[in-house]
């Protein structure tokens, strides 16, 4: 990557007792870039977070930020806004004192104080709640404020740890809005830890999937949908089917139970030879069933149930000596009166089934995605 | 000790939003009611009858009484000393018992809780024999040749106010230490980020969250101090006279007239307390009610 990077996060690790909380993880997140840390619970986002806040101290690596080591800088000296998930407001000051609050500790000039308030807060909409406590606010509005106090003092970074996780879905959805407005046209840097995988992938320039205290792949969702390094990514990101089997060649075919199935490699495959447990991964809505007397790639299989959702419809197939399937169709497309029973055949395009090191039993020890 | 702090408490505090209203439930209050008046109402209704039996003259009495002022004033003075002690011990205290976890806070919360199941004449003759002229402290220091008098430990302002603050000590740790539990621990974190050095944060986001355990705790020992008998009794000697001790031996010579005058003074500056300090803090938090 380049060395220019903005904030360098390089080789950190943090254990807890005999546990690694965070091993090894290096980032590079240019300026103004918006990344998200998404994993599931007790991954080892919140540590990295805090070891670039400074309230956790690395037992290894080092922190840069816009060229200057951070590692030995004390929290109130890195300049770095933080947005926590409970707010985090001052019960004791009002709305507009906990957004003066930074600008005070660096001793800006009254006047200008006066005036940046009034605009952060005219920003996310709470001109009016000025004079208010905290706590006669709503979640959504607390958070606006806490999100106004993190960015008035225009920090060099902003930090937010799940900063919705206790809003509804509803609001979260705005205010996801809201804040990728903000730090867009302000142009800060971003690093937003999420549990939400559409929360990541709406808000994200590039997402970090954390797996057990590392980063298993960064890139944009797309990236990491369509082209993810491993089996773990492959199935936190959306729905996915997994067919298991062993490595044939290098070009990313594998061997199943039904037969050779052929598969676009993931970079991982290249250094494996045969014999390797490998699998196939393909999403439900890269596949069509047709009838079985139809060639191309795939496999036979019954319908087991259909699932009509309005725009799409959830099929489940089952596959002799394989196990179900799911397929996410146009209900107005392929076969005409589909029905539970039914022999069809489920195929797909090669190029949208990926080959993956690894077999599925790797994912029992993950947290299954919902 | 009185039972005036906890009973004034009790009916001043506000009635909590949105509970029910009086029910056949309230019927299972009323032994307590009626012990709470009828010891607590009736007798201090005595108490101002019989202190202006016979018109205005103990209060005249105690106006122009050069010695009774005086007790009134070190009564006060000493209130006050055991409240700042106790305070500056406290505080700490309590925050590093907030902050340590498992074992250390177990210890911490058993050395205050400890003294206070002991009885306070127990501990009051206890530290006597710690504060004597022929005590632990001025034999041991006397044997090691650091001193050749005895230091006057006891029978003076000292003795009373060591005494009272080592008895009320738990009183102001405890409220400050309910209050600096819920302190939400991302506040100061959240100060250092937004560029606040430690000491900052700590003045300014940390301590404004406990002041009301603060005032708890300093109502609550103050008020408990002007009326304590049995330290100064015990530890005072002539020269650590507080107004209880006064009142118990006025009410010896049988001038029970004058008692009843000096207790009515007790409990009225004790009201004043109570009532200025009320505006600052709600005193159902002082007994540990939530709002
Ligand atoms: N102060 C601590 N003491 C001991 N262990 C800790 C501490 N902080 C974190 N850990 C452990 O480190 C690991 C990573 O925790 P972390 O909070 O970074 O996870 P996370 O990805 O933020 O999880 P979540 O999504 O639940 O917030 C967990 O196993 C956690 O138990
Ligand atoms: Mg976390």
């Amino acid at each position: 990557m380049s060395a220019s990077a903005f904030l360098e996060i390089f080789d950190v690790s943090k254990s807890y007792g005999t546990s690694k909380a965070v091993d090894s993880v290096s980032l590079q997140v240019q300026e103004g870039e918006f990344v998200s840390f998404l994993g599931p619970s007790g991954s080892g986002k919140t540590t990295t977070l805090q070891m670039i806040a400074g309230f956790v101290q690395p037992d290894a690596g080092t922190i840069r930020l816009g060229n200057r080591d951070l590692t030995t800088v004390p929290p109130h000296k890195r300049d770095i806004g933080i947005v926590f998930q409970n707010y985090a407001l001052f019960p004791h000051l009002t709305v507009a004192q906990n957004v003066a609050f930074p600008l005070k500790m660096r001793r800006v000039a009254a006047s200008e104080i006066k005036a940046r308030v009034s605009r952060a807060l005219e920003r996310v909409r709470l001109a009016d709640f000025a004079d208010r406590k905290p706590t006669t606010l709503s979640g959504g509005q607390q958070q606006r404020v806490a999100l106004a106090r993190a960015f008035v003092f225009e920090p060099r970074v902003l930090l937010m740890d799940e900063p919705l996780g206790a809003l509804d879905k509803k609001l979260r959805e705005g205010l996801q809005y809201e804040i990728t407005e903000i730090t867009h046209s302000l142009g800060i840097t971003t690093i937003y830890v999420t549990h939400d995988q559409d929360e990541a992938l709406a808000m994200s320039d590039r997402i970090a999937i954390y797996n057990d205290g590392a980063i298993e792949q960064i890139g944009t969702g797309r990236d990491l949908y369509e082209k993810p390094a491993s089996l773990f990514v492959a199935t936190f990101m959306g729905d996915s089917n997994v067919i298991p089997g062993s490595l044939v060649g290098t070009d990313g075919a594998i061997a199943t139970a039904v037969g050779q199935l052929d598969g676009r490699p993931a970079p991982s495959v290249a250094g494996s030879g045969d014999g390797v447990d490998a699998c196939l991964l393909v999403r439900p809505e890269n596949i069509a069933l047709v009838a079985p007397a139809k060639g191309g790639v795939g496999v036979e299989c019954t319908v087991e149930s259909i699932v009509y959702l309005g725009a799409s419809q959830r099929v489940r197939v089952t596959v002799p000596g394989l196990g179900p399937l799911t397929v996410a169709q146009d209900p107005s497309e392929g076969l005409a009166d589909l029905h539970p029973g039914q022999r069809v055949r489920a195929t797909w395009r090669p190029t949208d089934a990926v080959t993956l090191l690894g077999s599925p039993k790797a994912r029992d020890r993950t947290p299954a995605h919902v | 000790m009185t039972s005036a702090p906890t009973a004034a408490a009790t009916t001043t505090a506000r009635p909590a939003r949105g509970r029910r209203g009086l029910d056949g439930w309230a019927l299972a209050a009323v032994p307590g009611v009626l012990f709470l008046l009828g010891l607590f109402a009736y007798p201090i209704v005595r108490v101002l009858l019989r202190s202006v039996e016979g018109g205005t003259g103990n209060y005249v009495r105690l106006a122009e009484s050069t010695g009774f002022g005086k007790i009134l004033v070190q009564t006060f003075w000493i209130a006050a000393l055991v409240t700042v002690v106790c305070l500056l011990l406290a505080y700490p205290y309590a925050l590093v018992m907030s902050r340590v976890g498992g074992l250390w806070q177990t210890v911490l919360i058993i050395l205050v809780l400890v003294p206070v199941w002991t009885a306070f004449l127990v501990r009051s003759i206890g530290m006597q024999v710690l504060l004597m002229d022929t005590g632990v402290i001025n034999r041991t220091l006397m044997s090691l040749g650091a001193i050749s008098e005895p230091l006057p430990l006891i029978r003076n302002t000292f003795a009373v106010t060591f005494g009272m603050t080592q008895i009320l000590l738990p009183f102001m740790i405890l409220p400050i230490y309910s209050v600096m539990r819920r302190v939400r621990p991302e506040l100061v974190p959240a100060a250092l980020s937004l560029g606040a050095p430690p000491w900052r944060a700590f003045l300014q986001v940390y301590v404004p969250q406990t002041l009301s355990g603060v005032v708890s705790g300093v109502l609550l020992v103050f008020v408990l101090s002007l009326g304590f008998f049995v330290v100064p009794a015990i530890l005072g000697g002539t020269g650590g006279t507080m107004i209880a001790r006064s009142i118990v031996e006025l009410a010896n010579r049988n001038d029970l007239g004058m008692a009843s005058t000096l207790a009515v003074a007790l409990l009225a500056t004790t009201t004043i307390v109570l009532a200025v300090g009320s505006r600052f803090v709600r005193l159902n938090d002082v007994i540990g009610g939530r709002r």
